[in-house]
């Protein structure tokens, strides 16, 4: 398929299979912080990687931190957990317990948003994985700071030239901790997306 | 009291994982990257009982690191502790000799109860 229009109902499963995904990947972050974690509903966009300003423009983060975890397999791209940088201190604060503006902290804080991103991102993608029945393969996180709009480029592929973006926001009970998790799905392997979603589909 | 090794390249999962081994009244040994993690295994002083392996590590990575051991002889029970939660990649970690596999983030009682499992067979 190259007009890369989903289908109402690829759109169902997939925003279910994302709503599951970020609900795990909630129950591993609420584990990790002590605290209940709230979840808004997934969004999904598909754009041409040249609006990719334009889209991301009225977002409004423009001071993040960023875990970004690449993946291959039938769901190929990038999975990324986006905070604004004074929740990535917050949330380091909570889990190392050290005052945030620590120098110590600032060396820390990607080890730590790093591992948290591994295992946030890993709950989502896995259990998508696990319901599509697909081997998701993954690479080491990495770590950036600077705007959305910068990470997105940072791991978009131009050649691909169509974004596939999910974004959900989620907030940590009881403390200023807000992030959004961002999905980019390469844009050269929709088919092999549009197969799995059929495989989910009939499953269902 | 036993000896648990814990190979992972997240200083803050070896902290958390440590720290939650402690508490079960396990001594621990630590190492960040597979190259003091097999420099460490050769000391005959320091036998661990248990290896808490991670997955997803620069170069090798786990299931690679339970490839070699397995081939190499080690005969320590391996518990894989990792944030995939994929039934495929916990089928491939026992197929691979694991004893058995936890998902992170690290839980007390699920990790200690692995941790035993191991150890005692």
């Amino acid at each position: 398929m190259s007009n890369l229009e989903f289908t109402k109902k690829q759109r169902d499963t997939l925003k279910e299979l994302f709503n599951v995904g970020i609900g795990r990947a909630a129950s591993n972050l609420s584990v990790m912080v002590g605290a209940r974690v709230e979840l808004t509903v997934p969004s999904l966009n598909v754009f041409s990687f040249h609006s990719l300003g334009v889209e991301l423009e009225g977002i409004g983060l423009d001071d993040i931190s960023a875990v970004s975890q690449p993946f291959s397999g039938p769901i190929a791209g990038t999975a990324m957990l986006v905070f604004p940088r004074a929740s990535a201190l917050k949330i380091v604060s909570l889990l190392v317990g050290e005052e945030s503006d620590s120098a110590k902290q600032e060396l820390k804080k990607s080890t730590t948003l790093i591992e948290v991103g591994n295992i946030f991102l890993n709950g989502i993608m896995g259990t998508i994985g696990n319901m599509m029945n697909v081997e998701i393969g993954y690479s080491i996180p990495t770590f950036k700071e600077g705007t959305l709009l910068e990470v997105v480029k940072d791991n978009s592929k131009p050649s691909s030239s169509v974004v596939f973006m999910v974004k959900a926001n989620f907030k940590v009970e009881r403390s200023i901790v807000e992030g959004d998790f961002v999905f980019l799905y390469d844009g050269s392997s929709f088919d092999k997306l549009f197969s799995a979603l059929d495989r989910v589909e009939r499953l269902a | 009291m036993a000896l648990i090794f814990v190979l992972d390249d997240s200083a803050f999962a070896l902290k958390a994982t440590s720290i939650i081994l402690s508490g079960g009244g396990y001594e621990t040994l630590l190492a960040e990257d597979e190259e003091d993690f097999f420099k460490a295994l050769k000391d005959d002083s320091k036998v661990p009982d248990c290896i808490v392996l991670d997955l997803l590590m620069p170069g090798k990575g786990g299931i690679e690191i339970l490839k070699e051991l397995k081939e190499s002889g080690v005969t320590i029970p391996v518990v894989v502790q990792t944030a995939d939660i994929q039934k495929s990649v916990r089928e491939k970690c026992l197929e691979m000799g694991a004893v058995e596999v936890v998902n992170k983030p690290p839980q007390s009682k699920v990790l200690l109860s692995a941790i035993k499992k191991a150890i005692e067979g």
